[in-house]
Order: C-alpha cells, then sequence, then structure tokens
C-alpha cells in the first residue's frame, strides 16, 4: 500500500508490522499529547486509545494544535481523536472523557495494552499511571516539557527505574503564622488571598483552610493560632452580608484594617520585624480615582497596580465573584466557586488582595501576570519542545515494539550552553532495591468480595502459610488501599467488613506489608471479584504472581538485558551484510551518544564563568 | 472595571513566560518564507504559526499526490491533484487566525534564479529539500540582505539543518543565575551597611536573622585584619574561613550561617570581566563605533570604557539578590543597597552610550533605555555568534581538519557521517537523478563514488577518502540507499520542533541558538552540532 511505503521502506517489514498490531494507550491529550497522536496516526499505529478529564481552554491553542476555538470547553479526548481521524480514517481510535484513576481503568484494562504512553502534566495521575502500568507489566514511556526543557524515557518493571524510584519535589508549604500573620515575601501575600481568603468567601469555609500551609501548633504559637480561628469566624459572619452593597466596605474594614490592628496589637511580634500598616477604607475610596493605564507592550497585566488601583479592583473583583457566587447558589446551595488561575474574575480578586496584603506588610507589589505565574504554578509551555519530545517519544516506542526495550535511553532535550548538542542521553538505571513502589510484588488476587470479609481475607490469604497457598505473612500488617488505612494491629474496625462494602472493588489494589520484617516492600494484592464456583476445584481464591519473595540478583537484571533482542540493529546489519561487504557499524550505535549527566565537576559560577567544583568545593 | 489581558495575552500565557513581551512582539513581527511544502517544512511552520508569527509563505510548484498526503499531517485526499502550495497553506492557516499566509506556486529554483529579490520581504527564511547548488545561491542571496537562512534536510531516520545568520548579537541569554553579590570586592555602600551591625550585641533572633551576605562580609573583614588585608585565597584558606563561620555560630542550626558557609566557595573566583565577554569588548565592532553600528555594540563599548574608568575594571551590577534567610527589613534595606548601586552603574553606562550616539550624529536618545538595562543586567552573559555563510563551508573555507578529525574520531556514533551522506545523496541526485530510479546494488555503489567525491572536495585526500567511503561510511550508504529519499513523518516531526525553536531564538534574540549545523540520528537518537 503506497500510503505507507516511506514507513515500511524506513522500518522494514517486521517492524512496521508489530506497529500496525499494537494496542497503545497514550494517557493525557494536552501539549505532548496532541503531538503524539498525530505522530503515531502517521507512524502506522492503528489501535490507539486516549483519556483525558480535561476539557479545551483558549490557553492551550498556542500548541495543542488538534484544538481550535470552537472546540473551547469541549473535551479534550474527544477532539483530539475527530481532528486526528480526520487525517488518518483508517486509524482505530477510542476515546475516553475520563480521570484515568477511575475503576474501569483497571489492572486487567492496562493489560490489554502493549505500550502506555504518557502525556500528563502533574505528579499525581503520571504515580498513578506509574504503578498501575508495573502492576500489570506494561512498558510506559513517560515524558514531559518546560519551556524549552524536556525529557521522555522507558519504565519497566524489572528493568528500569519506576517513576517513584527518586523522590520527586513536593510543592513547598509555609508555616500558618508566616501566611496568616508575619508575611515576609510576595508568595506568602498570594497564597494567603489564593488558599485562605478565596476559600473563606467563596469557597467551602467549613472545611479546613487548605494543605498548602502546614497547621503545625507549638507553644510558641498556639495562642496565635486560637486568635487565627477566632478570626476566620469573624469573616463567617461578615460572609452573610453577601450580595448588600456594605459588603464589600464590611470585608476590606475586616481583613486590611481590624485583623492587622489586633496583629499590631502583638508587640513581641514586631520586635525584630517590620511592623504592617492597616489600610482604611474610607481614606483609599477618598483617594484619586485611578485610570487604569495601559503598559507601554500593551499587555496591562504586565504592570504592577498602584494602592488605588489595587482598592478599587478589589471592591470590583468582590463584587463580580459574589454576584456569580450567589447566583450558582440559586441552583444549588452547596455550590462553591473554586479558584482557577485561568478564570479572570478569580485573578483579579487574589491579585489585588494579596497586592493590598503586600502594601500592608511592606512586601513589594506584584503584577497580574507575576501574580498569575505564582498562584496558578504556571509552567511555560510551547509547540516545539513538545514536538521533538513526541518525536522521540514514539522512536522509544520503535525500539520497544522492536524487543530493544533495555537499550533505551533516558533522552533530555537540553538548552544550548556548555555542551553542544541539543538532546543528552543517560542510560536507564535499575530499579531502586527499596523502592516501595516497584519493588512490591504484585499479586492478582481472585476472590469473592461480596463474601469475604477482611478478617477472612486475613486469616485465608495473608498470613496463611505458604503451604497452604497462602503468602504466609506474620499477624502484624499493615492494608492500604491508596491513602487509606484498611487494617492495622491498632485498628480492626474494617475486620468484618466485607471487601464489597469497604469500596475493594474489580482493579483495586491492596498494599499489604509485614510490620514484623525489617523494611518490607510488601506485596500488593490487585483484586478481581470471583465466585468460588468460577475458581479451580471450587477453591476459596486464587493468587497469581510472585507468591513468595524473590532474592534479588544484581546479575540476573544485567542478564536479561543482554539476552534482548537488538533487531532494529540486526535489521540495519543484515542490510549491510547482505551486500556482502565490510560489517554494519550500527550495531553499536545504541550503546553510544551517552553523555553522563552527572556534571558535578563544573558549575557555572555566578559570573558565568564554568569553575572546577570539584577543586574547591566539599560539600 | 477588569483586568482581563487581551484575547491574546491569553490565548499566549504559557508562552509570554518563557519570552517575554519583547520577544513575543519580534516574533508577530516576523514574516517567514518556506521554499518546499514538505512535510518537515509543514511541521516547522505549524510550530511557528501556532504561537502567533506574523505571517508566512509557501513556495512550491509540486501538485500534491497521494504520498504527500499520508506522510503530511495537514493534507487530505480532497487535496490530491490540487497545488502544494495553495493546499498546505489552506490548512495551516486554520491553526491560528491571527497568523497570515500566502502561497505562490513558482518553483524555488525560479525565484532563486530568476527573481531573488523575491526574498527581500522576509525576515527569515527556511528552505527544505533544496538542492545544494540551489542552496548555495539562496545563501548568496540571503547574506547580502542579510536575512538569517535554514536549511533543512530529511532522510529516513536521520535529519540536519544548517544556520546562516551572519553576525548574531545576543543579550537577553536567560543564564541560569545572574545575580553577582561582589563578594570579593564590596562596594563602599554595602561594607558601610555591614558596619551597621554590632554582632556580639545582638540577641539570637536578631542574629539568626542577619543576611547571609552580611555575615560573610562582617567576617572577611575579620579575617581580613589577620591576613594582611586578604582574602582566603586557596582551597585550604576557604576551608578554614568556614571554620570562622563555624564558630560565630549561636546555635547549631543557624540557617543564615549556613547560607553563608553555603557560598564561600564564590570566593573562588574573582570579580571582573569572563573572557568570553572581554574578548567581544575587544572586536574591532566594539572600538571602531560608527553610525551604522548596531545597538549591541555601541552598549558593549560604552560596557567597556566603564569598565576602564570608573567601573574600576568591574561590570556593572546587575543589582539582583538571591531568596535568603533575613527579616523583611534587612532584606529590603539590603535589596535597596545593591539595588542603588545598580541604577548608578547603569546611569554612567548610559550617559556613555548617549555620549556615543551623540559622537557619530545620532540621537542621544536613539536606543531604548530597556536595552541599555538589560545589557547591563545581563552584561558578562551576552553573546556574539558570527556564522560561517554556506559558501566557505563548501567552496572558500571548508573545515577540512575539524571534518577529518570527527571522522576519524574513535567514537563510531559521530553524526557528521550523516552531513557527508546528505552531500553524497544531494551529488548522487545531481548526477544520476532519483535515488529510486535503480536496484539497490548499483544504488549502493553509486553512492559510494558520490560519497569519495564528497570526501575528496572538502579536501579530504583521495586515498584517505576511498578508505573512509569504503569502511566507516559504509553502513551509512547501505542505509540511505535503503531509505529511498523518504520522508519519515515522526522524524519529520521532531525535526520541526527542533528547527522551529531555533527560529524562535533567533527571531526573538533570546537564548542561545545553534552555531551552525545540527544532525539528528534516530537509530541512537542523539543531536550533535558542528561549525561547518
Amino acid at each position: 500500500m503506497s500510503r505507507e511505503s516511506n514507513n515500511i521502506a524506513v522500518l522494514g517489514q517486521t517492524l512496521h508490522q508489530r506497529v500496525a498490531s499494537s494496542r497503545v494507550l497514550m494517557v493525557g491529550a494536552g501539549g505532548i499529547g496532541c503531538e503524539l497522536l498525530k505522530n503515531l496516526v502517521l507512524s502506522g499505529f492503528k489501535n490507539i486509545e486516549v483519556v483525558d478529564l480535561d476539557t479545551i481552554d483558549l490557553s492551550n491553542l498556542n500548541r495543542q494544535f488538534l484544538f481550535q476555538k470552537q472546540h473551547i470547553k469541549k473535551s479534550k479526548a474527544h477532539v483530539a481523536k475527530e481532528s486526528a481521524l480526520k487525517f488518518n480514517p483508517a486509524a482505530n481510535i477510542t476515546s475516553h472523557h475520563a480521570n484515568i484513576k477511575d475503576k474501569e481503568f483497571s489492572v486487567e484494562w492496562f493489560k490489554g495494552f502493549d505500550l502506555v504512553l504518557n502525556a500528563l502534566d502533574n505528579l499525581d495521575a503520571r504515580r498513578h499511571v506509574n504503578m498501575m502500568c508495573l502492576a500489570a507489566d506494561v512498558p510506559l514511556i513517560e515524558s514531559g516539557t518546560t519551556g524549552y526543557l524536556g525529557q521522555a524515557y522507558v519504565i519497566k518493571k524489572d528493568v528500569t527505574e519506576c517513576f517513584d524510584c527518586t523522590p520527586k519535589v513536593t510543592p513547598t508549604t509555609y508555616p500558618v503564622c508566616t501566611i496568616r500573620s508575619t508575611p515576609s515575601a510576595p508568595i506568602h501575600c498570594i497564597v494567603w488571598a489564593k488558599s485562605y481568603l478565596f476559600n473563606q468567601l467563596f469557597g467551602n469555609s467549613e472545611e479546613e483552610e487548605e494543605e498548602a500551609y502546614q497547621k503545625e501548633t507549638s507553644d510558641e504559637n498556639a495562642q496565635e493560632i486560637e486568635a487565627l480561628a477566632r478570626e476566620t469566624e469573624e469573616l463567617r459572619k461578615i460572609k452573610e452580608a453577601m450580595g448588600s452593597d456594605e459588603y464589600g466596605k464590611a470585608v476590606f474594614d475586616k481583613i486590611f484594617t481590624g485583623d492587622i490592628q489586633r496583629l499590631l496589637s502583638m508587640e513581641d511580634m514586631w520586635k525584630n520585624r517590620t511592623p504592617p500598616t492597616p489600610l482604611y477604607y474610607d481614606e483609599l475610596a477618598a483617594t484619586m480615582q485611578a485610570q487604569m493605564t495601559s503598559d507601554v507592550n500593551g499587555l496591562k497585566d504586565q504592570h504592577t497596580w498602584n494602592v488605588r488601583e489595587c482598592f478599587d479592583m478589589f471592591v470590583d473583583s468582590l463584587t463580580r465573584l459574589s454576584t456569580r457566587l450567589l447566583d450558582a447558589k440559586k441552583d444549588n446551595p452547596t455550590n462553591i466557586l473554586v479558584f482557577d488561575k485561568d478564570d479572570n474574575d478569580a485573578m483579579d480578586f487574589v491579585t489585588a488582595a494579596s497586592n493590598l496584603r503586600s502594601t500592608i506588610f511592606k512586601i513589594e507589589r506584584k503584577s497580574r501576570f507575576d501574580v498569575k505565574s505564582m498562584a496558578g504554578n504556571i509552567i511555560p509551555a510551547i509547540a516545539t519542545t513538545n514536538a521533538v519530545i513526541a518525536g522521540i517519544v514514539v522512536m522509544q516506542a520503535y525500539k520497544i515494539l522492536n524487543g530493544q526495550l533495555s537499550q533505551t535511553k533516558r533522552t533530555y532535550l537540553k538548552q544550548v550552553t556548555r555542551r553542544p548538542g541539543l538532546l543528552v542521553l543517560e542510560a536507564n538505571s535499575e530499579p531502586q532495591a527499596d523502592c516501595a513502589v516497584c519493588r512490591t510484588r504484585n499479586i492478582g488476587l481472585k476472590i469473592d468480595i461480596h463474601h469475604t470479609t477482611l478478617q477472612s481475607l486475613l486469616n485465608n490469604v495473608v498470613t496463611a502459610s505458604t503451604e497452604t497457598g497462602g503468602l504466609g505473612m506474620s499477624e502484624e500488617v499493615t492494608i492500604l488501599e491508596g491513602d487509606r488505612l484498611l487494617y492495622d494491629i491498632e485498628f480492626d474496625d474494617n475486620a468484618e467488613k466485607t471487601l464489597d462494602a469497604l469500596a475493594l472493588e474489580d482493579g483495586k489494589i491492596l498494599n499489604i506489608k509485614d510490620d514484623e520484617v525489617d523494611d518490607d516492600t510488601g506485596v500488593n494484592l490487585v483484586l478481581q471479584h470471583a465466585t468460588s464456583v468460577t475458581l479451580k476445584n471450587g477453591a476459596s481464591f486464587e493468587l497469581s504472581g510472585p507468591t513468595r519473595p524473590a532474592i534479588m540478583e544484581p546479575e540476573s537484571l544485567g542478564k536479561r538485558k543482554r539476552e534482548e533482542g537488538d533487531e532494529m540493529a540486526n535489521h540495519a546489519k543484515r542490510a549491510a551484510l547482505g551486500n556482502g561487504s565490510v560489517p554494519a557499524a550500527s550495531t553499536s550505535q545504541a550503546d553510544n551518544g551517552v553523555i553522563d549527566l552527572d556534571d558535578d565537576e563544573t558549575a557555572i559560577d555566578e559570573d558565568g564563568r564554568t569553575v572546577k567544583v570539584w577543586v574547591l568545593e566539599d560539600d | 472595571m477588569t483586568a482581563i489581558p487581551d484575547l491574546k495575552a491569553q490565548k499566549y500565557d504559557r508562552q509570554l513566560r518563557l519570552w517575554a513581551a519583547s520577544g513575543q512582539a519580534a516574533l508577530e513581527n516576523a514574516n517567514v518564507c518556506l521554499l518546499n511544502a514538505t512535510t518537515t517544512g509543514t511541521e516547522i511552520l505549524k510550530n511557528l504559526i501556532l504561537p502567533g508569527i506574523g505571517s508566512f509563505s509557501i513556495a512550491d510548484n509540486a501538485i500534491v499526490n497521494q504520498k504527500d498526503v499520508s506522510s503530511n499531517f495537514f493534507l487530505d485526499t480532497s487535496c490530491i491533484g490540487k497545488s502544494k502550495s495553495l493546499a498546505t497553506v489552506e490548512y495551516l492557516r486554520e491553526l491560528n487566525e491571527d497568523v497570515k499566509g500566502h502561497h505562490d506556486e513558482r518553483s524555488p529554483e525560479y525565484l532563486i534564479v530568476e527573481e531573488p529579490s523575491f526574498f527581500d520581504q522576509f525576515t527569515m527564511v527556511i528552505a527544505t529539500s533544496l538542492s545544494d547548488t540551489l542552496a548555495l545561491k539562496l545563501a548568496n542571496i540571503c547574506e547580502a540582505t542579510k536575512t538569517p537562512l535554514f536549511l533543512v534536510k530529511c532522510i529516513g531516520f536521520t535529519g540536519m539543518f544548517r544556520i546562516q545568520a551572519g553576525e548574531n548579537t545576543i543579550i537577553e541569554t536567560h543564564p541560569e543565575n545572574s545575580s553577582d553579590l561582589r563578594l570579593d570586592m564590596p562596594f563602599p555602600t554595602l561594607l558601610d551597611y555591614v558596619k551597621e551591625f554590632d554582632f556580639d550585641k545582638m540577641d539570637s533572633s536578631e542574629h539568626g536573622h542577619v543576611p547571609f551576605v552580611v555575615v560573610l562580609q562582617h567576617y572577611l573583614q575579620v579575617w581580613k585584619s589577620k591576613h594582611d588585608g586578604k582574602l582566603p585565597s586557596s582551597y585550604s584558606e576557604r576551608n578554614e574561613f568556614k571554620e570562622l563561620l563555624k564558630k560565630g555560630m549561636r546555635s547549631y542550626d543557624e540557617e543564615n550561617f549556613e547560607e553563608a558557609i553555603s557560598h564561600v566557595w564564590r570566593l573562588a573566583s574573582t570579580s571582573g570581566v569572563p573572557s568570553e565577554l572581554q574578548s567581544i569588548l575587544n572586536d574591532p565592532s566594539c572600538e571602531n563605533i560608527t553610525k551604522d553600528s548596531s545597538n549591541f555594540w555601541i552598549i558593549a563599548r560604552a560596557i567597556r570604557d566603564f569598565v576602564q574608568n570608573e567601573g574600576s575594571g568591574l561590570l556593572p551590577l546587575p543589582g539582583k539578590l538571591p531568596d535568603m534567610k533575613a527579616d523583611t527589613k534587612g532584606y529590603v534595606r539590603l535589596q535597596q543597597i545593591y539595588r542603588q548601586k545598580a541604577i548608578e552603574d547603569y546611569e554612567a553606562i548610559n550617559a556613555r552610550v548617549q555620549g556615543l550616539l551623540t559622537s557619530v550624529e545620532l540621537l542621544s536618545d536613539a536606543i531604548d533605555s530597556r536595552e541599555i538595562e538589560e545589557f547591563c543586567k545581563f552584561a558578562s552573559h551576552v553573546k556574539v555568534i558570527r556564522y560561517r555563510t554556506l559558501e566557505q563551508e563548501y567552496l572558500t573555507e571548508p573545515n577540512t581538519t575539524a571534518i577529518c578529525q570527527w571522522l576519524e574520531e574513535s567514537d563510531p556514533q559521530n553524526n557528521i557521517v550523516h552531513y557527508v551522506m546528505f552531500r553524497a545523496a544531494d551529488l548522487f541526485v545531481k548526477e544520476y537523478g532519483s535515488l529510486k530510479d535503480r536496484d539497490e546494488e548499483e544504488t549502493v555503489k553509486l553512492l559510494e563514488d558520490c560519497t569519495t567525491n564528497v570526501l575528496t572536495s572538502v579536501g579530504i585526500p583521495n586515498n584517505k577518502a576511498v578508505a573512509l567511503t569504503t569502511d566507516r561510511l559504509k553502513p551509512c550508504i547501505i542505509n540511505f540507499a535503503r531509505y529511498n529519499g523518504a520522508e519519515l513523518p515522526n522524524i519529520a516531526s521532531l525535526m520541526g520542533g527542533l528547527v522551529a525553536q531555533e527560529v524562535i531564538k533567533i527571531i526573538t534574540r533570546q537564548y542561545i541558538p545553534v552555531n551552525n549545523t545540527c544532525i539528528y540520528d534516530g537509530m541512537s537518537a542523539t543531536t550533535a552540532t558542528y561549525v561547518l
């Protein structure tokens, strides 16, 4: 078929066939996803499933080219599928507008794919897919970009490091008193406006304030914490006036005048700090009406507002958001507003409120553009980087389908700085011996979830000896489902509940750790419902997988790698040998081009000179 | 009332955070020309249209066939039989309504040979799959009009691009770290401030909130008083100095002292003009300022004069402080001191720029003050790239020694081999027509001859060229014969990303672009850059 003659000419008939018959799952249809779907469709992949829970936003259109203006607010997964099909109607694409963590996407479902491609934008979903692919033993290609930088690499159980083998940076949290009482940087005021104030006024104020700041109570701050709770309570009362003409002034007086005066009265607090200066509604309202000035570049959100501009914007955006909330509550009294960085009213409000607070604490004010960046944790994103990374993902996919998984390299797209070349490669690391995610044995468990209690699971499966077909663990075990504690030696409330009563259905994973064994990585039981009628010999349960702990031998890992085929290189080699001449150099190609990223011996000093750190530095 | 940024700012939000409004404005003013609507060319344009390039034109005289449709995402079967340039422009325009697209059904060859003035209108020319003969002619046209040119090729698992962009001066290189604390050479106002601190009389809270810069300066004065006024200069002296700091700590975990200790290594380098910048300041363009000098060179000259005079050997202070453990008051004060010094330096340089402008009879405010400010901020990181021309590479000054060296390197995976192959394939087409017309054996034989010819044409002696052809390059020759000149969609897309990224760097004059050739090898998934 001439339609694919280019692919066949370059890939060779064998690999081309494997590509055509493979089943791939793409998780995420955003920046990388759009590029990837296009490449998959053009590269001869025929069976593709796409999952994305998101809808299309205006700020996506600078790179997510499968979407256009008329698609805003529609499902990314569905629109991506439709757009891609226009170009290759022969492809079989299934789209799911859903969360990859939904129960329909069980381990069994993951097992139906030859390859999973992550094109995600958040840690939580990446972790989840990582775990599912390990449990299903399906190779995963992980990828990500920020600005001009990007990376792609393969994750495969027992062969490479998994996503959780190395700890990931978690978002910074701030002590509650820094946010509520003693801010000293713009970010403190922004977190206050976004996580505290916005939620109090428009969100679910009954709920505890967001996790963005820690609530550590110590003797020193106990009193202050108590006072803060009172403040919150007072604000709730003021909220009852929402919608009235006096509402804006009431809120302002409370948070920018009254609360600040209370803080000022705590003299000890300001001994080594610059004391705040309260703002007064009437005073500000009496100052000259400001004109919203337009920045030289015509980008008005890049200029920093003066106090009066902040004041006007605060009152105005408070009214806009209040009106929206009251309207929403007419439909359903439980409706709330959730902060969203692409919601203009919310951004106006957070910018104005945080800047007023900064003014009070003599902290530098920030432009709306900068506040958005800090409040929304915005990562710059452009088409070019995504295109490069998506291209690399498909190259990795070729290698995997060609039986060369162990030869794939972690690939980074870097800036041209000290090092020539844009792509930098690094050999895959082996799994971390103590990784709680990938060193955990995954065992399939078929059991009747309607008639099995947690206690009987413990007795018959977990603590039963291996001779009798159990796992042979001690009675001191901890059982978790995700972050949910189901059982430990001091918590047996769930013991008599059936598995389905605990919402432990098909595809759920129970993590069981033996507390008697030091550093036990435990086992994961992957649940599948089955009645005893359907089980072999009428047994009450059936385990499948490594029921005994294996001893990790580093050699065996290395051996596995060497044993894997090298068909892509062989393809070139055969072609070369077919001509009856010299052996091809390409057999060794895949092992080259590796540059060790551990570039500790050099660093750029503040003047941009490269200095040899190892001579100078010992820590 | 609302502060809603216009729709454009919202659409481009995620990229404005990368290259700012100034970069976006440059992009929106750019007019780019693509010669040959290949898959790679279309992918490049896609990546420029999405972020909002001003306008683009495609020149291609071909008619869409079935094969184009299967490898090019932006064409479908309804396009078969239509003009390729028209069909491609129509699809690409849909990607962004802010971007204007034009098509030209004349052949690239006609435009290059018969109507070179056609290229005058463009900010940038990108040519894909252009023969070397035409590329050389086009390169000369572009060099004469100072229009940056990208030459891109993509065959099988390999791709390469070559940039010819005359002299490229970059102020905003976006270095990872642009703060300069002047630890070894504190300026007077900083020292005055340090003297206000009486470390012995502080309570423990005050002591734990002294900014680390002040801690370092305080103890450096202590050190100097015991070491004939000298700073700790060797590794062991710096370790000794760290011990001095450790002794000054009131508790084992005073964060500001820990920060001070972690910055001690910076004393190993001295404030001054980095060598790369020094060679820029010594450049004849910096010496001979005329009314035709670019803003970059005029500001560079002002910086040079500043360094030699009031700067006392030092560059203007960037004035930016890193975050540090300190109370707001102390931090703000320190920030003011650094900023004030930076403003003074900037003003001195601004005055020098105005003087230079007047001396060559230009208006004293002919250069935007923001450009001078940026230069002062990033002075030690500015970059000048002078691209070699294609004529130098092919005809007048081939980089023989380097090419020879790269080819002979023990590293079997040197992507330079593909450079030779692209040129050999070009020669093949010129001499014998399409790679597809013969059986594989004959193609390999003829391609071998072409390879040897290319090697001798870059100045490699004949016997060596023959040896390289039959040994080192043989596997590549076989692969290239097998590829049949086919463009793989996935490689085209990847190359489209790499090329567009460099195009954006050159248009926005931000970040450091590749100099001058980048070669991608899909088998090993590596890129390598070469100055050819």
